[in-house]
């Protein structure tokens, strides 16, 4: 799901990891490219990440949801939820 | 109690709705009594939820009945820890508090069962009929004693939850170059929340089995995602609505009924209500952190802080809840708003048979800043150098670099409200004021203090969105996620979208805290939901102004470039038309009526090495002047007049501004003189309003607000946050003011009237050092 296709043109995302927020703080960063019609799913079934169910995918501030479609270009944030002061 | 508004106008005189006194949306509902809050509902067919909590403060569970508890007739169901269907944990930062626990149980709030009945009546005694063979544990109750590796474990892993050390410069040599070094140490009580609505919330299922909750808390999408865990399904199955909150301050931010209301309406298909009583939110809710800091701070003779060195032990009971972030707050506030080159900051969070500590309105502040301004005093006196000039002298600056070694890049006004603060009307007549005592026996003092604390999440990734629809009269339906929480929040978000999208105030509606109908906006909480919220709106307001032009130039057959806005309408030199009308075409054709925008909270790449969020971007600032009388027969202290400036940005309604300022100043009084959670081996004995006394109107002195109002680059119309910074100061103005008025410095907040009699009796051990030198 999260491979180029062979025939559609892929989108190149940039995403942004943040782990634990009490454990690692330092963004991992990568280069993605996924299919044409990749969705944040398919984002996040590229990745090694936990609890993806209730991860934060965001882009330019907005909370994507899991059928939302990537943009070529777009610089993704996958964040677990915090709270804090 | 006023605020000064003349300079507020004056700059924003061509802003219409911002900076103006809009009168609070919410405010009438509220003060007539007429606004109904979740605890207020009443549904056909609705059941009453019940928690069967711990008889011990420490135990092993070795076997859960349930079977008497059923047989109470009106019982529906009851619920174990074999029910849950998905995490069997909550916790925001760190999930380690069972929602249901299974083997153990860390203090009398733990949850052990949850009834749902046909009658309150029924569930409350089948709460009490729920038996557990308990295995009685040995209590941890005193945080210094549970940091010793023999201790017993209140959970496996140990009872450090967590260590942080934050070191900058070389402190030890500053102290051997030091002209005066001052080392104490303090401790501050357990506060408890005490909004006027208790945790509660109703809970039921959709016509397509979805679970929709009614519940008050502080974020509906962090209530959303810990559900949605528990209950082992996705979280767009939860819908959370969080608006009208009847008080939060912290208290709210974690999951407190949201997650058994959702077992139950689960289970029984009905809906479901649950209110905590007084009592039990006493035992089972949030606190603030209590903290013992030992501070070693060293000055030059002129007056320059060298060094700043701590060590800082912070209670969060039986659960970490938020007390990880509490704990980097409390260190990056140790330090205050001063130049410090020297910092050697060792932090601890331990765990403790003692509730659960976590979120509360100064987020670890106002603790540490009772330590670092009764040092900064003594240091003052010391070096007989006026205390207001000792902090002018190290007040951070524009341009500086912070204590922990980064530039401040935020607003920074602090040095202006020190100013404001020598202009108050106590300050420059303090002699005055010191002179008249209202009987013999009594003192009065004068004191002043700073404050310090960012807005956000610092260096955490943070991001909001809001959304803008157009109805056909016209009118705009804003979504914002962030919850009403009594801070003004709905009135600010329709003042600054009013402004974005030229319209009156009255044409914009808030549709807060709805996870259906609001994008996420993050929480109600850390200062920051004006400044989230107001970002996102405006963020939002280009994309709407444009589909707003855009339809206009195809209605009037011009083009966009000659339109403009003027209230409520698109104009062109000769044509108008109204904004309804552009709704109604829209409509007409099909096209889309809403648009989405966010933002992301700018932020630091990397936190200060051995931290979590520091810095934050952006940090809002306080000075504070209290005057006391001190009854030196009864120890009874008095705050008779209370002056604060805040630099909180821009304000965007000075109404709510002068509230906000009010409110934490009072809750501030609480935690100086009152207030504290009396837990005995691990049993809470202040669990109501009789036993934990709380400021009331009789308490309140005469309250004056003058803002400083920096431009803040980063906030809505050059606005900070202002939620925190209030209650910051209040608790080391008092204790200093105390000292200046009997010669006694109390290291123990509050400062009840016992502590401080035997304090001035000269009590050792019981909160009180140091007598003032003569002359």
């Amino acid at each position: 799901m999260g491979g180029r296709s062979p025939t559609g043109k892929p989108v190149r995302v940039k995403v942004k990891i943040f782990g634990a927020p009490s454990l690692v703080l330092e963004s991992r960063e990568l280069t993605l490219e996924l299919n044409e019609n990749a969705t944040t799913e398919d984002l996040l079934n590229s990745i090694s990440v936990k609890d993806k169910n209730y991860l934060y995918i965001v882009r330019e501030g907005i909370r994507l949801n899991p059928s939302s479609k990537l943009r070529d270009g777009d610089e993704i944030l996958v964040v677990p939820p915090i709270a804090g002061g | 109690m006023y605020t000064k508004l003349e300079s507020v106008q004056l700059k924003l005189k061509e802003l219409r709705w911002v900076g103006k006194p809009v009168a609070r949306k919410d405010g009438a509902g509220k003060v007539t009594g007429e606004t109904k809050f979740f605890s207020d509902m009443a549904l056909p067919n609705m059941l009453y939820a019940k928690v069967a909590r711990s008889k011990y403060p420490h135990a092993l569970i070795k076997k859960i009945n349930t079977a008497k508890a059923e047989a109470v007739p009106g019982v529906v169901t009851i619920l174990t820890h074999k029910d849950i269907p998905g995490f069997n944990g909550f916790g925001i930062v760190v999930p380690d508090q069972p929602v249901l626990c299974y083997d153990r149980v860390r203090y009398l709030g733990d949850a052990v069962a949850v009834v749902a009945a046909e009658y309150p009546e029924a569930a409350e005694r089948a709460a009490q009929l729920v038996e557990v063979d308990y295995e009685p544990l040995p209590v941890v109750s005193d945080p210094i004693e549970a940091m010793k590796p023999d201790a017993a474990k209140v959970h496996e892993k140990g009872n450090i939850q967590r260590h942080a050390v934050v070191r900058v410069g070389d402190v030890e040599r500053a102290f051997q170059g030091a002209d005066v070094v001052v080392e104490n140490t303090y401790r501050t009580g357990r506060q408890m929340h005490m909004f006027l609505e208790v945790e509660a919330g109703v809970g039921m299922l959709d016509d397509e089995g979805n679970i929709v909750l009614y519940v008050g808390g502080q974020s509906p999408y962090r209530d959303q995602m810990q559900v949605s865990r528990a209950l082992g399904i996705r979280p767009e199955r939860v819908r959370v609505i969080s608006t009208p909150v009847g008080g939060a301050f912290g208290g709210k931010e974690e999951n407190t009924v949201q997650i058994h209301l959702a077992l139950l309406a689960l289970k029984t298909k009905r809906p479901v209500k649950m209110a905590w009583t007084r009592e039990e939110s006493g035992v089972a809710g949030m606190k603030r952190h209590p903290m013992i800091v030992t501070m070693k701070t060293a000055a030059s003779k002129d007056g320059r802080l060298l060094a700043n060195q701590a060590r800082i032990v912070a209670d969060t009971g039986a659960y970490a809840s938020l007390g990880p972030t509490v704990l980097d707050v409390a260190i990056e506030n140790s330090c205050g708003p001063y130049r410090i080159p020297n910092i050697d900051i060792d932090a601890y969070l331990v765990y403790t048979n003692n509730g659960v500590a976590g979120a509360f309105r100064g987020f670890g502040a106002p603790q540490v800043n009772f330590a670092m301004e009764s040092n900064l005093d003594i240091i003052a006196e010391k070096l007989r150098i006026d205390r207001l000039e000792i902090r002018k002298k190290n007040a951070l600056r524009e341009g500086n670099i912070g204590p922990f070694g980064y530039k401040i890049l935020g607003s920074l006004g602090i040095y202006e409200t020190l100013l404001k603060a020598q202009n108050s009307d106590i300050w420059r007549n303090r002699e005055q004021y010191k002179s008249n005592p209202s009987a013999p026996w009594c003192k009065r003092g004068v004191a002043v203090t700073t404050a310090v604390k960012g807005f956000g999440f610092g260096a955490l990734p943070d991001f909001g969105a809001a959304s803008i629809q157009i109805t056909p009269a016209g009118k705009f339906v804003v979504g914002v996620s962030c919850p009403e929480i009594g801070q003004g929040a709905v009135t600010a978000y329709s003042q600054i979208a009013a402004e974005a999208l030229h319209c009156d105030v009255g044409d914009v509606y808030i549709a807060s805290a709805d996870s259906q109908l609001s994008p996420d906006t993050g929480t109600s909480s850390a200062s920051m939901a004006l400044v989230r919220g107001g970002n996102a709106i405006l963020a939002a307001a280009p994309k709407m102004n444009e589909l707003l032009l855009e339809t206009a130039a195809k209605i009037v057959g011009e083009r966009k470039e000659n339109l403009t806005f003027k209230d409520s309408r698109v104009v062109s030199a000769k044509k108008s038309v109204t904004f309804a009308e552009i709704a109604q075409y829209l409509q007409r054709t099909g096209s889309e009526t809403r648009v989405v925008a966010g933002f992301n909270v700018p932020r630091v790449d990397k936190p200060v090495e051995g931290s979590i969020e520091i810095p934050h971007w952006s940090y809002m600032y306080a000075s504070a002047v209290a005057l006391v009388e001190v009854n030196t027969l009864t120890g009874v202290t008095k705050v008779l007049k209370f002056f604060l400036s805040p630099d909180s940005g821009k304000i965007i309604n000075p109404q709510s501004y002068t509230g906000q300022c009010e409110g934490a100043i009072v809750q501030g009084l609480g935690f100086a003189l009152t207030e504290e959670t009396q837990i005995e081996n691990g049993i809470v004995k202040t669990n109501n309003f009789t036993t934990y006394i709380i400021p009331t109107i009789c308490d309140i002195p005469e309250i004056e607000v003058e803002p400083v109002e920096t431009y803040e680059k980063i906030g809505p119309f050059g606005a900070k946050g202002l939620g925190e910074i209030g209650i910051i100061p209040v608790g080391s103005a008092v204790a200093n003011a105390i000292y200046d008025a009997t010669g006694t410095r109390l290291n123990t907040l509050p400062a009840t009237p016992e502590r401080v009699y035997r304090a001035l009796k000269g009590k050792s051990g019981v909160g009180g050092f140091g007598r003032k030198s003569q002359g």
